[in-house]
């Protein structure tokens, strides 16, 4: 019933009646292969998170290291696609861990990849990728080509440059709007630096006529704001750019990868 | 169509009704041990898909009860407390759901701040005294007492808590809470946000101090006095024309009415924290103890 209603693209109702299979289930590997096929279901209609919740009722004693493999590796996709990969990198290590035949793991390195880079860890996105190559059974030549292809994918130039927070901060520290020129937003800085400008020659002026409360009150207040308020606005910006900046790399090196997949199988 | 075809027609459907119930009374059983499954493992989403499969004209009044009760259940796990309501007061007294059903759907009613309603529903629930049924007695005193202390009823509290015991384990030390809340609520003084008002209008601040804000009333009376001293200092240096003494004036206004403004306001912001406080300490010590009693 479960597989019919898969079929017919049903994927909720699917996704219950293999729940009902592993709750009927006379054995932990028939209740794990129907948690899988759950996942599954849930994943297909972006039910990421109880795809990743239902994976993690799965009971690994005695499972054999098949099982164990799809298990983590369905645990790990859902994980990922819910967009917690801290999770779906410590499943795979769990995986590597409980299943130390690379033959039957190799084919997770992919997603392992992809995991990394989503956590800019792209040296050590780059090494799963050339391992998946290595142990994959493609043709010497093939894989030579496609190393190529991965060095120039993950080559210095290519990898994302990620701004320094702390350096935007005592950039504006000593010299105010450079911070946000740093962080990307050139206009929005000039902008800054201009009005703290205003603010200190207005300040100045007051002082120059006598007016010193005026030019407490009027002029440093105004700069002071803009002072304090641009060094705490830097933390959005140098994340934005650096999110914008990570996010363009990891799109294209999602799709790469998963071209290299298609060209090894 | 003759007597006789009739009789052969009311015969199959009179055949087929009974199948159909007796099929229903095995599928009830399963979904009902598969629902309770999925509920066990936090899969109320699912427990209700389930559930909803599930036809009530095909079902027995036990099972409907069941039903009512797994629907209300699951629910209440979701944090979807106005259907968990609806369903759980649906289960009739013949049902071993009954008294947590209705404690529950009780609760339910008071987390959406509908004291009367809640209050009625405590009323209504019908304990049968023997052994048993004293620790129950006991429990439905105590939420009432939760329910007299959230309408702020506190004669009805003080019968109320005449009858507490402070030996039941489930309640005991929630009874003591209730206690001390009473005397904290009892004990609170409301502030005047007139004289908040006039204070604040004499000396900046000064009203937010008495409603209890220390911080904003040093920032009030900071902010205040330094536009008040720039106005001064535009208006002895530039005279009441000057462009700097109207510009500094009527910030300086708007800052003096907000500090008073800001002070009336203070006093209601005040009390009504105290109390969004007190609620939900009791709103708290009333869920705890039905968690103990009925899990």
């Amino acid at each position: 019933m479960a597989d019919s209603l898969f079929e017919k693209q049903q994927y909720y109702a699917a996704a219950i009646e293999y729940e009902r299979l592993g709750f009927t289930a006379n054995n932990n590997n028939e209740k794990t292969e129907a948690f899988i096929k759950k996942s599954n279901c849930l994943n297909l209609i972006g039910k990421y998170e109880d795809a990743a919740r239902c994976m993690g009722r799965v009971n690994y004693n005695n499972l054999p290291d098949t099982l164990i493999y799809k298990a983590k590796y369905q645990y790990a996709l859902s994980a990922y696609l819910a967009k917690d990969f801290g999770n779906a990198e410590s499943q795979l290590l769990q995986m590597q861990f409980f299943v130390p035949d690379s033959t039957i793991t190799y084919t997770a390195l992919p997603l392992f990849c992809l995991i990394l880079n989503e956590q800019q860890k792209w040296a050590d996105a780059k090494i799963k990728l050339m391992d998946y190559v290595r142990l994959s059974p493609s043709p010497q030549a093939k894989k030579d080509s496609i190393y190529k292809e991965i060095e120039l994918l993950y080559a210095t130039k290519s990898i994302p440059k990620m701004k320094s927070l702390k350096k935007a901060q005592r950039l504006s520290y000593i010299l105010p709007g450079t911070g946000q020129m740093y962080a990307g937003y050139f206009w929005e800085g000039a902008a800054s630096a201009a009005i703290q400008l205003a603010a200190l020659s207005l300040t100045a002026y007051c002082v120059y006529v006598h007016y010193y409360v005026a030019a407490f009150v009027g002029g440093y207040s105004i700069f002071s704001k803009f002072y304090l308020g641009g060094i705490n606005r830097l933390e959005y910006l140098v994340g934005k750019t650096n999110y914008e900046r990570s996010r363009k790399f990891n799109d294209i090196a999602k799709e790469k990868t998963i071209g290299l997949q298609e060209k090894l199988d | 169509m003759n007597r006789f075809t009739k009789l052969i027609v009311f015969i199959v459907f009179v055949f087929c009704l009974g199948k159909s119930q007796a099929q229903s009374d095995i599928s009830f059983t399963e979904q009902a041990n598969f629902t309770s499954y999925l509920i066990n493992n936090s899969e109320y989403k699912d427990a209700l898909y389930v559930l909803r499969q599930i036809k009530e004209s095909l079902i027995s009044t036990d099972q409907l009860d069941s039903l009512n009760y797994l629907k209300g259940w699951s629910y209440y796990n979701m944090k979807a407390v106005d259907s968990s309501a609806v369903y759980l007061q649906k289960v009739s007294i013949a049902s071993s759901f009954y008294h947590k059903s209705k404690f529950y759907s009780a609760f339910d009613i008071a987390f959406g701040k509908k004291y009367s309603e809640a209050s009625a529903l405590l009323e209504s629930i019908s304990l049968v005294s023997n052994d048993s049924t004293n620790s129950l007695q006991q429990l439905l005193n105590y939420e009432k007492s939760a329910m007299a202390l959230l309408t702020r009823n506190y004669n009805a509290f003080d019968t109320l808590s005449k009858n507490f015991t402070y030996s039941y384990f489930p309640i005991s030390i929630e009874e003591k809470c209730f206690v001390e809340n009473y005397k904290k609520m009892k004990s609170f003084k409301d502030k005047s946000p007139l004289l908040a008002g006039l204070m604040s209008a004499v000396i900046p601040g000064s009203g937010k101090w008495y409603a209890g804000n220390k911080g904003q009333a040093l920032a009030a009376l900071f902010t205040v006095s330094a536009m008040a001293a720039a106005t001064a200092e535009s208006y002895i240096r530039g005279g009441y024309k000057s462009p700097s003494f109207i510009a500094f004036g009527s910030v300086f206004t708007i800052f003096y009415v907000g500090n008073i403004w800001g002070s009336v306001l203070s006093v209601k912001i005040r009390k009504d924290a105290f109390y969004k406080e007190m609620d939900r300490n009791i709103m708290l010590d009333m869920h705890i103890p039905l968690r103990r009693v009925f899990n």
